[in-house]
């Protein structure tokens, strides 16, 4: 995909409504010490206020301000998206070029490699491990990456191993290009939409498990996360008899719902929907 | 090898092997014994028909493919540009889809081959005289098009001109003009000739076409099932051939079913 092409998708419906959603997240998780005056852990309030002047969203039942909360909940979720699509990227770009590039046995022991770790289910595993390991943050992270990359590395090889026998590739090595300049010229720019596919799928991943552990108190306590906030207030007992839910439960539901949306709406719209 | 021949191939056999799930299905048998040497500053001419092997003999020589048995041996050239005293061979693919990447411009593509061989520091002009010596003009409008914006005639020009820009010693020419118009066709082969009177570049000339080759080539061999059945300069192929097959691509010629450069079955 050529820039112009990008920027020209992008500007569709769904592309600018998708990364109006994305950058607004991205600005709330970055100015989030500027947008609250209360840390999220600070249970310094009294418990179940209700959404007023100094706490937007009122408090939960531990005291603490739920729109800080939301807040730095986005800086979780973004920036697990963010570390396990990129891990995801470079680990199975790698492991693909190279496996499809050299070919040959080496190959074939690789791929088999990856066809086990596809076998694997995904979220059995994760669960077993995040019960099994400390709930830290970065277990997920490492988690997701290791069970992200072999589908990466798959798509990536195969398309490596056509471009390799292509017209003008063969071209390049007459002309005398080495392999180092075959891969940068003129495999890796043709795998750009293979990695803008993977970076859309794996952050949807992430912030969907992540939220997900956390909300099956698997997650890591010390981060604020949407799913942890779901999680206490839905075991809450009181929480549907009074209004709380309105800005206790849905916020959180809302913003996961929201975030996984627009890079939906993004990836479709690099796609080419309209 | 004497002195006036670049390339010399000696009873070079190709097989293609079907790996398949049961072992008995056939073998292909792409070149079967093939001998023939390609003479410095010549124009050879191959013609043949579809699945005769040519295209194979072409990767053969660029080295894409290796030779079954047999073997295939480059005349020592004193030239600055390469470093092993092989020559330099360029190649007008088949196929313009496969053979331009559609991530460059017309102006990388064509840059490519000197970018690769010395490294960024090429006259630009050179890009804008190829591309205008095959009559992409205006070439500024060219230049920053990618190849899903161009016929499959320009395609091919932007081809041409990308292996003619370094000027090597040799340039094998896959069906150069079978997607062009019959103008265009003929202009691109008198910039052929033209080129070989100026630089002195050999080439070979693969077509389906014998008329196309009857005008180019000085020698002319011809293919049928992997083996070369006839090779001659071009009047002793015109007038006296023996072989059975180029009396049938000349009866065709000659009747009109097959004079048409812009048409290629295959
Ligand atoms: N990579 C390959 N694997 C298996 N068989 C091949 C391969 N390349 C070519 N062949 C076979 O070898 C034979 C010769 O092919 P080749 O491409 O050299 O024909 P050609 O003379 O160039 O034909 P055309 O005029 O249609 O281009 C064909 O029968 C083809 O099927
Ligand atoms: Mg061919």
């Amino acid at each position: 995909m050529h820039e112009i092409t990008v920027v020209q998708r992008l500007k569709s419906p769904k592309g600018i409504s998708g990364l109006a959603i994305l950058c607004s997240f991205i600005f709330i998780a970055i100015a989030a010490p500027f947008l609250t005056s209360y840390s999220p852990d600070d249970i310094s309030s009294r418990p179940l206020l209700e959404p007023n002047s100094e706490h937007l969203l009122g408090t939960d039942d531990v005291g603490r301000d739920i729109f800080s909360n939301l807040l730095y909940g986005a800086r979780t979720s973004l920036a697990v998206a963010l570390i396990v699509s990129s891990g995801v990227l470079i680990i199975g770009t790698l492991a693909g070029v190279f496996s499809g590039y050299t070919g040959g046995n080496l190959d074939r022991v690789m791929m088999r490699g990856v066809d086990i770790f596809l076998m694997i289910p995904d979220l059995p595993l994760i669960l077993i491990l995040a019960a099994y390991l400390r709930p830290s943050l970065w277990n997920i992270i490492f988690i997701l990456i290791v069970m992200g990359w072999p589908v990466g590395a798959r798509i990536t090889r195969a398309q490596t191993r056509t471009l390799r026998v292509s017209g003008h590739v063969d071209f390049a090595r007459i002309s005398g290009a080495g392999n180092w300049y075959v891969i940068k010229r003129h495999i890796v720019p043709d795998l750009y939409p293979i990695m803008i596919t993977t970076i859309v799928m794996q952050s949807i991943r992430a912030i969907l498990s992540e939220s997900g552990l956390a909300f099956l108190g698997l997650g890591d306590p010390s981060y604020p996360s949407w799913g942890t906030m779901i999680k206490y207030a839905i075991s809450y007992p009181l929480v549907f008899f009074t209004d709380a839910w309105m800005w206790w439960l849905m916020p959180a539901g809302v913003c996961i719902t929201l975030l996984v949306l627009s890079f939906v709406l993004v990836g479709q719209a690099l796609e080419g929907d309209k | 090898m004497d002195n006036s021949c670049l390339i010399k191939i000696d009873n070079v056999s190709k097989v293609f092997k079907r790996k398949g799930m049961f072992r008995n299905e056939p073998e292909v048998k792409a070149l079967d014994n093939v001998s023939l040497t390609v003479k410095k500053g010549e124009v050879l001419g191959i013609i043949g028909e579809s699945g005769s092997g040519k295209t194979t003999l072409g990767k053969l020589i660029l080295g894409l493919l290796k030779p079954g048995s047999g073997n295939i041996s480059f005349a020592d050239i004193d030239n600055s540009s390469s470093q092993n005293g092989k020559p330099i061979v360029q190649v007008i693919f088949q196929d313009p889809y496969d053979s331009l990447s559609h991530m460059m411009t017309v102006e990388q593509l064509v840059a490519e081959p000197c970018i690769i061989q010395n490294r960024k520091n090429f006259d630009r002009n050179r890009i804008v005289l190829a591309l205008e010596s095959v009559g992409l003009t205006p070439v500024e409008s060219f230049l920053h098009k990618y190849p899903h914006t161009l016929s499959g005639g320009q395609r091919q020009r932007v081809a041409i001109a990308r292996a003619m820009i370094t000027e090597p010693d040799m340039i094998i020419a896959d069906e150069p003009i079978s997607m062009l118009d019959a103008s265009i066709g003929v202009d691109i082969l008198n910039l052929m000739l033209d080129m070989k009177e100026r630089t002195g570049i050999t080439f070979m000339f693969i077509t389906h076409d014998i008329a196309a080759a009857a005008y180019i080539s000085d020698n002319i061999a011809v293919m049928k099932e992997g083996k070369i059945v006839e090779y001659g300069s071009r009047e002793q192929i015109i007038s006296d051939c023996c072989h059975e097959y180029t009396k049938s691509l000349l009866l065709s010629a000659s009747t009109g079913t097959f004079n048409n450069t812009s048409f290629d079955d295959k």
